[in-house]
């Protein structure tokens, strides 16, 4: 009687159609797939994008050589060539004194930033290299005398694609010559000369530098540039307001 | 043994649910319960030599369902088991009912597995994970409360 009782009740249970068309359809539903499996196409697609952007975006080979060399990198290194003492060594100076031409000072300040890859092959042994220099400072005389060459090299007609050029405008109707531990201005409008006496301050092979000077009514500044003796000296004269106009 | 598993599902559905309703008293949860039993079925995929195990493995893996959900602190604090029979669900015997469900939930599943299943108290305590003596004595307590509650003659004997 008991179990009857008990077996009428169980017999009773069962689970509902809704719930037995739930579990026959339980085999049909897609099973979710694991999370690495979900994630995996996305992953994959998202590497595939930044691979290829990567890719495109580096610079290869050729395309520093090419594109990139005629613009930025050479004009930086036309800027900034190796502070070698060679480099400060002109090949057209005297033994004793040298004389810095004024009038060619314009073309020289301004013909490495616009020359680029042009640059001359006595100056390449000096800046000839592809990598990035520092940007210069206006009191490093490696840069104010640039290369070191007092001939100014040929002009580029294709200067305005380049990026503006820092160098100063050089003076052109002073002149300035180092000889015998003097240094003699010239002005070339007026004949007047100025000597200043520099035999207390002794060069010393290696030494460059520049000072401000009130001369001839102006304010200029003097660069010079020692090279590997005390009798290879490039000199070099700017006007204050054009250093001081540099950002 | 390889069997359908539409022919497992329409085998031991019922037989499962039953199990897991005894357990919780409930015709939802049991029946959730069953959803989830399969479902873990077709993700495992078991094999077995013979179908007994088949049944002893679905046996065991609804009981610890049903252990899930009643140490669950959601459903201890929101549904307790006397609010959940006094639902109105159709019974073909509410007298019975309302006495087994005095009882405690092993103690109905235990009752569910000798009495209707014909299980041995070892296939009990394998299913249930308690000892052979655990399932006769709960067996032993379970009848006297039903007799008591349903007039003394509800020993199962």
């Amino acid at each position: 009687m008991a179990n009857e009782r008990l077996n009428a009740y169980y017999e009773a249970q069962r689970p509902s159609e809704a719930c037995m068309v739930r579990l026959c359809n339980l085999e049909q539903k897609p099973r979710p797939k694991p999370l690495i499996l979900r994630l995996a196409l996305p992953m994959a697609a998202a590497c595939l994008l930044i691979l290829v952007l990567v890719t495109q975006l580096r610079p290869t080979p050729e395309g520093v050589t090419a594109p990139l060399a005629t613009s930025t990198p050479t004009a930086r290194e036309t800027l900034t060539p190796e502070p070698t003492p060679s480099a400060a060594v002109t090949p057209t100076q005297s033994p004793q004194a040298v004389e810095t031409p004024a009038p060619q000072i314009p073309t020289e300040t301004t013909a490495p930033i616009t020359e680029g890859p042009a640059i001359s092959p006595e100056n390449d042994g000096s800046g000839g290299s592809n990598e990035p220099k520092p940007e210069p400072s206006p009191t490093d005389w490696w840069w104010l005398g640039g290369a070191g060459s007092s001939e100014p090299p040929s002009s580029d007609p294709g200067a305005e694609d380049l990026p503006t050029p820092q160098m100063p405008e050089a003076v052109t109707d002073i002149t300035v010559v180092y000889e015998n531990g003097d240094l003699i201005f010239t002005d070339l409008n007026t004949g007047e000369t100025v000597t200043i006496d520099l035999t207390d301050e002794p060069l010393e092979p290696g030494d460059s530098g520049a000072a401000g000077i009130h001369i001839f009514g102006r304010d200029l500044v003097v660069a010079l540039s020692v090279g590997e003796t005390t009798e290879d000296v490039t000199v070099y004269l700017f006007a204050l307001s054009e250093l001081e106009a540099i950002p | 043994m390889d069997l359908e598993f539409q022919t497992i599902v329409e085998r031991y559905s019922a037989s499962l649910y039953r199990l897991a309703y005894s357990f919780l008293g409930s015709r939802q949860d049991a029946e959730d319960v069953l959803q989830e039993v399969f479902f873990k079925f077709l993700r495992k995929r078991p094999v077995f030599a013979e179908e007994y195990q088949l049944r002893a493995w679905l046996r065991t893996v609804t009981a610890n369902q049903c252990r899930d959900i009643l140490r669950s602190p959601w459903r201890r604090r929101t549904l307790p088991l006397e609010e959940a029979a006094s639902q109105p669900e159709p019974t073909p015997d509410p007298e019975l009912e309302a006495a087994l469900n005095q009882l405690k939930p092993k103690d109905r599943a235990v009752v569910y597995l000798f009495y209707y299943e014909q299980c041995s108290s070892a296939e009990i305590a394998e299913t249930l994970h308690m000892t052979d003596a655990a399932v006769r004595s709960r067996l032993t307590r379970a009848r006297q409360t039903l007799k008591t509650l349903l007039g003394g003659d509800e020993d199962g004997e």
